[in-house]
């Protein structure tokens, strides 16, 4: 695809396991959801190649397995960093300095919102309310929380994913 | 004002470590699927009749009567029925199923059991939102914890019943919250809602009779099978019986989810139960009901909170939010916030709620920025009400409100964002910081 920062390859056998994944709903294209589901515990994107696997074992056609990944907002199709970002864009967040965290993180990683780090590690994207509105502002990073964020916190928090510190 | 904690009984001991919400031994010995006994030596009809006498009304959003749900689902010749438990909490600013999720899990599969015997359904699901996928493995596991102890599975404690839960995940879209788009989203489409009619009571997921309640809706069911509906309806005021879970978020010093009897007073909630408005700032402004509700201002919340009092108000109670912002915040920029996530998530199947809310959003922000005239005031009342009137579901309708209340309890922000009068938190440049 041309529009990749970065090459992204699925791992063949990371597609070996999408295939067993998905040849277990053959004909069943009303399981669309729980394969995707699926699928996403094992790899981070449906690329190009997942998708296509996908379409193959489960009998349905791509645009099929597209039109439902397209639509939703935690399903992508483009390369993600190893690490997502998600920022809360909804309001408890908004008035509690979300707008100031969500700078210090396009600082530090040197990208802005809907962008990829040129080493392929860092995704920052904007995400509807977390239900983290305890703790607003608040961030996943993959499928980790964190909350009461502030600039200096976020930083912090950032660095243990920079050097490679945080828990898989 | 005090927690009255009915759904959130066992939450202490969780916080405390004694108490672990996956394991349903644990739930057992806590009075747990007590209720779920006693309904099922009840018939279909006694069940109903239980629910109406306890005045339940639903938690998600339309406070529609849940006794009535159940009726329009039961009887039939229809084999396959399904009980839905929709926990694709998107509203901002709500997390109160989460938390019941995470605190007790079985109390919400109990609810939906009972349902199940209610209406002749042996299958249930739960559709969880993406964004809470970190949930998954506990959810799992408290299930199939449950089918061991014989609390779900093949013939329910020894009563012939069958009653089987799946869980199924979301995939990241708010109007997926909306019933028929959440069947379409399971069947492996697009999450678009439906022409309704025909109704998910008769055709739903699958094209079969489908009962679908929210998570906190049925997790009432359970302690009002267990002590009774006649307790139960003691619990709140006439019309809004029961406990409700509220999520407090925004500028408040004490933020959270807090259960309270239906009914209590918006004022003293934010005053007294959360310790007021944080860093030393003013009220501005209160919207209650996630970014679909009304947003009123700092003279108006002197009300009770319940279901039709808040309706009545131009609002809506629905899931319980109450968002709080101080003077520290332009109500515009709130406002365009509001309409930004409707914007995002708005599906595109139907016009009005596809290019309205484009519309909305567009005027606003130029409102919002100083070059915005009295006739763009004049516009967006007339496109709220085409919106309003035309949108095929509860996404596009429920946009308009926070912009109607809004525009009527804030005009002077709006005048004066228009006159180029920007509030001292805009600064020089209006919403363009």
């Amino acid at each position: 695809m041309s529009d990749n920062s970065f090459s992204y390859r699925t791992k063949p056998s990371l597609l070996v396991e999408v295939a067993k994944i998905a040849s277990a709903y053959k004909g069943r294209p009303d399981r669309l959801n729980l394969v995707c589901t699926e699928v996403s515990q094992i790899v981070e994107v449906l690329s190009y190649d997942v998708a296509s696997v996908i379409a193959r074992e489960m009998g349905i056609s791509l645009a099929d397995v597209y039109n439902y990944v397209t639509f939703y907002a935690m399903l992508s199709t483009k390369p993600h960093g190893k690490y997502t970002i998600r920022m809360c864009k909804s309001a408890p967040c908004h008035v509690s300095g979300a707008a100031d965290v969500i700078r210090a993180i396009e600082e530090q990683l040197g990208i802005k919102v809907g962008e990829t780090t040129e080493d392929g590690r860092f995704t920052i994207e904007y995400c509807p309310c977390l239900g983290n509105c305890d703790i607003a502002p608040s961030i996943l990073i993959n499928k980790k929380v964190y909350g009461n964020l502030t600039p200096e916190k976020v930083k912090d928090i950032l660095k243990v994913y920079i050097r490679g510190e945080a828990e898989e | 004002m005090k927690e009255q904690l009915v759904l959130l009984r066992n939450r202490e001991r969780y916080e405390k470590g004694e108490y672990n919400p996956i394991d349903a031994k644990e739930y057992l010995a806590c009075d747990g699927f007590a209720g779920l006994k006693r309904a099922l030596k009840m018939s279909s009809d006694e069940i109903i009749e239980e629910v109406k006498k306890s005045g339940l009304r639903g938690r998600g959003g339309a406070g529609f009567p849940t006794w009535k749900k159940f009726s329009f689902c039961s009887g039939g010749d229809e084999s396959v029925k399904y009980v839905v438990c929709n926990a694709d909490e998107g509203e901002p600013g709500t997390n109160k199923d989460r938390v019941l999720l995470t605190v007790d899990p079985c109390a919400v599969f109990e609810g939906m059991a009972i349902a199940g015997k209610a209406i002749g359904s042996h299958f249930g699901f739960i559709y969880l939102r993406a964004e809470y996928a970190y949930m998954r493995p506990a959810l799992l596991s408290a299930i199939e914890s449950c089918r061991q102890n014989n609390c779900l599975g093949e013939n329910i404690f020894g009563s012939g019943f069958d009653f089987n839960i799946e869980l199924r995940m979301g995939n990241g879209a708010y109007v997926c919250g909306e019933e028929t788009a959440l069947f379409e989203s399971m069947e492996g489409k697009r999450g678009e809602p439906r022409f309704r009619p025909p109704y998910p009571a008769t055709h739903g997921l699958f094209g079969k009779p489908t009962l679908l309640n929210n998570v906190e809706t049925l997790a009432n069911l359970a302690p009002i099978f267990n002590k009774g509906a006649e307790w139960y309806s003691t619990l709140g005021v006439p019309g809004s019986t029961g406990t409700k879970l509220f999520t407090v978020s925004g500028n408040v010093n004490r933020r959270g989810v807090f259960e309270l009897p239906m009914g209590v007073n918006l004022k003293e909630l934010i005053f007294e139960f959360c310790g007021g408005v944080n860093n030393g700032h003013n009220l501005l402004a209160v919207q209650t009901g996630g970014a679909s509700g009304a947003i009123i201002n700092a003279d108006q919340v002197d009300m009770s909170l319940d279901i039709d009092n808040v309706s009545a108000s131009g609002g809506r109670l629905a899931c319980g939010t109450i968002m709080v912002f101080s003077d520290k915040n332009c109500i515009v920029d709130i406002l365009l916030n509001d309409l930004e996530f409707f914007v995002d998530e708005s599906c595109g199947k139907c016009t009005p709620c596809r290019e309205g809310g484009m519309q909305m959003c567009r005027r606003v922000k130029k409102i919002a920025v100083g070059k915005g005239s009295v006739e763009d005031l004049r516009v967006l009342d007339e496109l709220t009400e085409v919106i309003n009137n035309t949108a095929l579901c509860g996404l596009g309708s429920s946009s308009t409100v926070p912009v109607v209340s809004c525009m009527k309890n804030f005009k002077s922000a709006f005048l004066s964002h228009i006159d180029g009068d920007f509030c001292p938190v805009c600064g020089a440049n209006g919403g363009e910081a």
